[in-house]
């Protein structure tokens, strides 16, 4: 990812040169690009999923919100518009992060999102497990979902 | 006053930054390339192998012209794993597996980049009347225009 995107808040649009120089571009243009593409095709359901996860990107800070609208627009479009999944996903795990708890007193661990699992749930997991280094706690595990630096959230 | 020597002059111009920027693109897309060729999997596999080694071998042979041509210049090209990583700021593939298509995609978004830096180049040597070094972007961005489509073709679904 080019440091031109990583400096852009979830919310500025990107109609200037960033993401004409930065190969991923920026989420919000990914997704403008797609909704161009998809005007064509007889798939409203994905229309609207590119249109929810926009306005999320533009508008919410709720980072868990985010990437269940990203796993929605996936699943009705990865195989027809995979390269723009790809951007997408790789645009979110730079700017996403997850923090895993599983005491109530001990400090919560942050990894990284891997945007490439199957579904939420397997996310999930998957950060449960990454965080945790594979260690068995028997203990209910908790995952919250949030913007990489503070300055990215609303 | 300073007097800069010919090279130094050279180092800070639009067309060797460009030549430079270009080689290190090239390099670091050589290096994701090799990647890919040596660990894609899955039923695309042969198709894909050799595509990408068809691939990176090309890009061997383009750094050292574009290479050769910022020494023509008078000037001192770029080098070493570390300066063409950072020049070219490319996202590297995870070790361990990755899907065949992502190899596809990051390829096409490294290639992308390329395609960028090229055309900037091939803009800079035409303001400058450099139509040996326009020559060569210009060679440069066809073959990426026509490796990208490639790519993207494979990953359309029926």
């Amino acid at each position: 990812m080019c440091a031109s995107s990583l400096q852009l808040p979830l919310s500025e649009k990107n109609s200037g040169s960033p993401g004409l120089n930065c190969p991923l571009n920026h989420g919000v243009s990914v997704l403008d690009q797609l909704l161009a593409s998809l005007v064509g095709e007889v798939d409203g359901e994905a229309f609207d999923a590119a249109l929810d996860l926009r306005w999320l990107l533009s508008n919410s800070s709720d980072a868990a919100a985010i990437v269940l609208g990203f796993y929605r627009l996936r699943s009705f479009i990865e195989e027809r518009h995979y390269l723009a999944c790809y951007r997408l996903r790789r645009w979110l795990e730079s700017h996403l992060v997850a923090w895993v708890s599983f005491q109530r007193h001990q400090p919560e661990r942050r990894t990284a999102l891997r945007l490439d699992a199957a579904s939420p749930d397997q996310l999930h997991e998957r950060c449960a497990t990454r965080a945790l280094e594979g260690t068995a706690t028997g203990l209910p595990v908790r995952v919250r979902f949030a913007f990489a630096t503070p300055a990215l959230s609303h | 006053m300073k007097t800069l020597t010919p090279a130094k002059a050279q180092a800070t111009s639009p067309i060797v930054k460009g030549l430079n920027l270009l080689l290190a693109d090239s390099y670091a897309l050589m290096a994701l390339t090799h990647h890919a060729h040596w660990n894609v999997e899955g039923p695309g596999f042969f198709a894909l192998h050799n595509a990408f080694q068809g691939q990176y071998e090309h890009l061997f042979t383009a750094i050292d012209d574009i290479a050769e041509r910022v020494r023509a210049l008078d000037a001192y090209s770029l080098g070493g794993l570390r300066a063409f990583a950072q020049e070219a700021g490319l996202e590297e593939f995870p070790t361990g597996s990755v899907p065949a298509r992502d190899y596809v995609a990051g390829l096409i978004v490294a290639h992308e980049k390329a395609l960028v830096d090229a055309t900037t180049l091939r803009d800079a040597a035409g303001a400058a009347n450099d139509l040996e070094t326009q020559d060569l972007a210009i060679g440069r961005i066809a073959w990426h225009q026509k490796t990208t489509w490639m790519l993207r073709s494979y990953l359309k679904s029926v």
